[in-house]
């Protein structure tokens, strides 16, 4: 590591010291809101010099002294072009302003970083716009849905928001909020993100080719900002759903200098089940039930500019979903045959989830070439179970109450610093270090049991068990330099070396990363990456579709942390008219997994958990075809993965590879959307993917006698099933197309928008689960006076959606 | 006295409330029948026998059927040949023998269970099976490959001794009466072993008269005659660690499979001296005198089986099979299987008996009449 260190300061310094430029650095923003433009360009057309904004806005660049010509666009706004003479280090702050009327038809919709420039590859850029206008189930926009339309990342179960990238498992994916992990990305068991797309600025997914400032998991980084806030004017966005309504306001608190941003979201279930618990209580009145579910989320940005080099930005989300249940009766017994007793029954039961994130954020400039950030952040993701049962004897005047109480959690510490450093046009070195204090709580359950008997003696217990907190320590520092070594070859070549402790057993693994760029011309690139990622954290969970009993745990003395490694060759191809083209190959393989053992409880394990999972291996493999068109009126693009994803573990199946539940052959997906007016707009998306792998049993046989048992079995005699190997059939193919259309109108205040949406428009009956049902007849046969019983079975599937169509309407003020 | 609370109702409504979430989101779930890609079906050759020591060598073959369509009764095949080896060495040829049923087990024929009982099964002639030897058994069939599987029977585990005692436990609210065993025994250090404990009962009780008089049945000196009751393998429960290694807080909360058939291995006790507890719940049919009346009785048979690693992964599975099918929210569990190119399982175990109990059983000068099981 150490020579690496060395090579890179070597060609940092020699290209500095014998150079005579100028440096040219400052902000580039959007001229009405204020907000910072992440990944803007900047560039020289008298030097034929450019460079990038990084995640702040923040750009530096290096020009010859004298004559300049710098031009700052960011797709979708009108670029500015400045015309100076140059001869000391200077700050130029560019104001874009977004394109309106005829040039609408340019009007974003796209990708913000040019493919063929950039030597990043298998990452995407999408749009908040986007994500608004493409449909999705019951029209709540949902930012992890769109991002399921994507090459190389497969859905998970149907309606939910689990992803599923290259071969990875769902607790394989990063999710950054701010920079903050989220652990739990749903809500309400999987059907919705975490991510309120009101108050979200931007939105990326990388895939691979990992740059060295990421790390902690295997497959996938979903890196999500919060909206800063509008420095300028107070704006203000709400809208009413068929299950949720949302609000958000931003505006400045010191114009220019302090602004915040603020929205909230709140579904309502458990409100329209209200009439129909109603309805039954009043058919039983002896019964009264009462059940719903709801959830509700916050974000909260503030943000303050102390001067040219210093800015402090503070956000925080909350969010949490709650269950429940009541059930209430009155019966009379007889416990002695003669006389009637009363009881009083009460059955209560909730469940309740959520995520708290808090961060500050501190950008300091420490010089023209050199921008530092400071972060420390809180991340906390709880999930509490609790259900009490009292009975109450009213003749006796006796009393049982039962309760329990479950919870388990992680909560996360963070500490880090960031840099970037550009110190000339041919590298843009970022550099920085984290420590992570992780708090792993997997799970304590807390008994309360009282009894009253008639003389008013007391049984009572109240107890924990299970309780297993855990504390690790992580410590990671990386460095990255975006080199251009000619104008058609470049390299981003990086190193993140990360230390995980626990349980006084230590885990250092240093991750290599490499992506490089060959341009053939000015819009033809060939790209390949390679990259290594490590994960210190397992989410114990088997069902995929993101139960809140999912059960974040470290890797332990016992389990050591999973790797991958992963390399993507591919091209990237800019036509004119905004269109882009990009083919990417790729193979990954992952080793250190965890997977539950067969039979192994799906839902949260509370102790023991390390002897339910298995540890083995897996490899991804595929093609990821991506032709999209992010100018113009109609935007959008078709994506096409070929792709295998095998496991192996030694305990399961046998010894013999399977593969994974979410291996699908053939995924095909469209989005677009196109704009008739500016009152009028559509979006349609069309699904195809091979269907997915189940365990299914195929054959029968008998079971053995076991040895000492009589009768008493009620499965004494059974067959039992063969299923051939796990994961062994598969589903039948999986298609749907989503519609929707949404109309604006320019009122006083603001614009408001109705949309009407249809998920599965044409109401496609697509395969949720695969079950065998019998049918039983018995036949009587005289001659032996015997009743003989024939059954037949036949496969069936279940389907979860139907055509749901919806409506909302939304007001932007 | 120990104290378990289980509240069946929460559990179930946690339950229901998390499904009941998901599926009001879903507005409108549908089933339909869909083809069944038979590709994949393969028939396999089964091979089904427990061998306990000191007993022949008793295996039964079949053929696996496909799950789909009208169910076909089980295909036993009875004109294989079967090779059995001991210790490598060949032994001799297993023979297919008709097997005698009683009426009892027979009747069978008409139930819920889906599998029919062999006509015939293959048995060794001169081969008694004996602890510590390896059994191998390589079987020719027409239609298959030849399939092989082999087992160590183990030694048996020897059970000190037995004891017993009635307590009051709180269940579910209620207070019931619960009898309790002890069963001593040492485990073996230099091997992994793997047991299942399981019970038996008897019961014999005095045939009554009634009374006209006092109007009530009474026992007539003169009438000798006793009428017998088995419960073979009852259900019972434990709080003992051996037997629990399944249950944990999740279970409180969402249940999973209980220890069926109560079996345990030696990670905890390996070459100690240990006393398991288990108990069964006890109804106590007379008053506390019942089981002094002369040629009434109470017998408890406990026995300790010592389970080859085969047995132990089959039993096990085969248990967890059955329980999470059709549960779509856990991962099948495919049942373990020793037999190379075929599936079921080859396999040995042994087993110490001890009994315990009240009463004098037979005695001669009584009549016994055995009845069912209670």
């Amino acid at each position: 590591m150490r020579k690496i260190f060395v090579i890179l300061l070597l060609c940092l310094t020699t290209t500095w010291v014998f150079s005579q430029n100028v440096t040219v650095s400052g902000y580039v923003m959007d001229k009405k809101t204020g907000e910072r433009l992440l990944n803007a360009n900047v560039y020289d057309a008298n030097a034929l010099k450019g460079t990038s904004a990084n995640n702040y806005g923040f750009y530096s660049l290096s020009i010859p002294m004298g004559k300049a010509k710098i031009i700052a666009s960011f797709i979708g706004y009108s670029p500015v072009q400045l015309e100076l003479n140059i001869t000391i280090d200077t700050t130029i702050n560019f104001e874009l302003e977004m394109q309106s009327g005829e040039i609408d038809e340019i009007t974003i919709i796209g990708n913000a970083i040019n493919k063929v420039e950039d030597t990043q590859m298998s990452m995407v850029d999408l749009s908040v716009q986007k994500i608004k206008k493409i449909p999705v189930i019951l029209g709540e926009a949902d930012v992890l849905k769109v991002i399921q339309l994507l090459p190389g990342v497969q859905s998970g179960t149907e309606g939910t928001s689990g992803i599923y990238v290259r071969g990875g498992g769902p607790d394989q994916n990063l999710f950054l909020l701010d920079g903050v992990p989220v652990y739990n990305a749903s809500h309400l068991l999987g059907f919705f993100s975490v991510f309120n797309p009101e108050a979200i600025k931007s939105i990326q997914l990388y895939k691979g080719g990992f740059p060295a400032h990421f790390g902690g998991r295997l497959s996938s980084v979903v890196d999500i900002n919060m909206k800063d806030g509008n420095m300028k004017e107070f704006k203000g966005e709400f809208s009413i759903g068929a299950i949720s309504s949302k609000l958000m306001l931003e505006g400045p608190i010191i114009k220019d200098k302090t602004s915040f941003m603020v929205s909230a979201r709140r579904t309502y279930l458990d409100i329209v089940s209200k009439p129909i618990f109603m309805y039954m209580n009043r058919q039983y009145p002896d019964e009264k039930v009462s059940a719903g579910a709801f959830f509700h989320d916050y974000n909260l940005k503030v943000n303050h500019i102390f001067n040219e080099k210093s800015r402090l930005y503070l956000s925080g989300y909350f969010g949490k979903d709650r269950g429940f249940g009541k059930m209430q009766y009155e019966y009379s017994y007889s416990n002695d045959g003669y006389e009637l007793e009363d009881y009083e029954f009460e059955d209560e039961f909730g469940l309740e989830w959520g995520n708290i994130i808090g961060s500050a954020r501190w950008n300091y400039l420490l010089s023209k070439r050199l921008f530092s950030n400071t972060t420390l952040t809180y991340s906390r993701y709880q999930f509490e179970i609790g259900a009490e049962y009292i009975e109450k004897n009213r003749t006796q005047k006796t009393k049982t109450e039962d309760a329990f109480k479950y919870y388990s959690g992680i909560e996360d510490i963070t500490a880090k610093v960031d840099f970037d450093y550009f110190p000339n046009n041919n590298h843009a070195v970022k550099f920085g270090a984290s420590y992570i204090n992780h708090h792993f709580t997997p799970g304590a359950t807390k008994i309360k049991f009282e009894s009253v008997d008639i003389d008013d003696d007391v049984i009572d217990l109240d107890s924990i068990f299970g309780n297993s907190e855990i504390y690790a320590h992580e410590f990671s520092a990386y460095i990255e330099d975006d080199i251009e070594f000619t104008p058609r070859f470049k390299a981003n070549a990086g190193l993140h070396l990360s230390y995980f402790m626990v349980d006084g057993k230590g885990y250092i693994n240093p991750q290599p990363r490499l992506s490089l760029r060959l341009k053939a011309t000015e819009n033809w690139a060939l790209k390949a990456s390679y990259s290594r990622m490590v994960q210190h954290v397992h989410l114990l969970t088997t069902a995929g579709i993101g139960l809140p009993t999912d059960l974040w745990v470290p890797v332990t003395t016992k389990l050591a942390p999973p790797v991958s490694d992963q390399v993507a060759a591919g091209t990237a191809i800019n036509f004119s008219k905004g269109v882009n083209f990009t083919v990417e190959g790729f193979y990954k393989s992952m080793r250190n997994l965890i997977e539950y053992k067969e039979g192994s409880s799906f839902m949260g394990s509370a102790s023991n958990w390390e002897d339910k999972v298995e540890q083995g291996e897996g490899w991804a493999y595929g093609v990821e075809v991506m032709l999209e068109k992010t100018l113009g009126k109609t935007t959008g693009w078709i994506g096409y993965t070929w792709s295998k994803t095998e496991r192996h573990f030694k305990s399961l199946n046998f010894d013999r590879d399977f593969p994974a539940k979410y291996d699908r052959r053939h995924d095909i997906s469209i989005a677009f959307t196109h704009e008739f007016s500016e009152r009028f707009d559509i979006g349609a998306t069309w699904v195809y993917g091979t269907g997915n792998a189940v365990t299914l049993a195929v054959m029968e046989y008998p079971k053995a006698t076991i040895p000492g048992s009589g009768s008493r079995s009620s499965w004494y005699n059974e067959n039992l099933k063969d299923y051939g190997g796990r994961n062994n059939y598969r589903m039948p193919a999986y298609h749907r197309m989503d519609v929707g259309m949404n109309f604006h109108k320019q009122k006083k205040r603001g614009v408001r928008t109705w949309s009407i949406s249809a998920y599965n428009a044409y109401n496609c009956q697509n395969p949720f689960m695969l079950m065998w049902r019998t049918d039983y007849n018995d036949t009587y046969n005289p001659e032996t006076g015997r009743y003989t019983q024939y059954t037949k079975t036949k496969l069936n599937q279940l389907s979860l959606f139907p055509i749901i169509p919806s409506i909302s309407y939304s007001f932007k003020f | 006295m120990k104290i378990k609370m289980k509240n069946l109702n929460t559990k179930s409504l946690a339950k229901y409330v998390i499904l009941t979430i998901a599926l009001s989101v879903v507005l409108n779930a549908c089933m339909k029948e869909v083809e069944f890609d038979e590709k994949i079906i393969e028939s396999k050759l089964v091979v089904n026998g427990f061998v306990c020591a000191d007993s022949l060598i008793k295996v039964q073959l079949a053929v696996s059927h496909p799950i789909t369509g009208v169910q076909k009764r089980t295909e036993w095949i009875d004109n294989a040949t079967i090779k059995l080896y001991i210790d490598g060495e060949f032994s001799e040829e297993l023979q297919n023998v008709k097997i005698e049923y009683n009426e009892e087990e027979f009747y069978d024929n008409y139930s819920n269970s889906s599998a029919d009982m062999p006509e015939s099964e293959y048995q060794s002639i001169t081969t008694i099976a004996q602890a510590g030897k390896i059994y191998k058994i390589e079987i020719e069939c027409d239609g298959f490959e030849m399939a092989w599987a082999e087992t160590t029977i183990p030694e048996k585990v020897i059970i000190d001794t037995v004891r017993t005692e009635i307590k009051e436990v709180i269940e579910y609210g209620y207070t019931e009466n619960r009898k309790f065993y002890y069963t001593k025994f040492s485990d073996p250090q230099t091997e992994k072993n793997y047991y299942r404990i399981a019970l038996s009962n008897s019961r014999g009780y005095r045939e009554t008269i009634w009374n006209d008089t006092t109007y009530q049945y009474e026992i007539v000196d003169s009438i000798k005659r006793v009428y017998v009751s088995y419960n073979f393998d009852p259900y019972i429960q434990s709080d003992d660690p051996l037997l629990n290694g399944n249950e944990d807080a999740d279970d409180y909360l969402f249940m999973g499979p209980d220890n069926e058939y109560k079996l345990f291995n030696d990670d905890l006790i390996n070459g100690q001296d240990y006393e398991l507890s288990f108990n069964e719940y006890y109804y106590n049919y007379g008053d506390e005198n019942t089981m002094e009346i002369e040629g009434e009785f109470e017998h408890s048979n406990i026995r300790l089986m010592t389970l080859s690693r085969e047995a132990y992964l089959y039993i096990k599975s085969s248990y967890e099979h059955m329980y999470y099918d059709e549960d779509f929210l856990s991962e099948p569990v495919q049942v373990y299987t020793n037999i190379n190119n075929g599936i079921g399982i080859f396999a040995g175990y042994s087993f110490d008996e001890y009994s315990i109990g009240k009463g004098e059983y037979p005695i001669d000068s009584f009549e016994y009449i055995y009845s069912n099981y209670y």
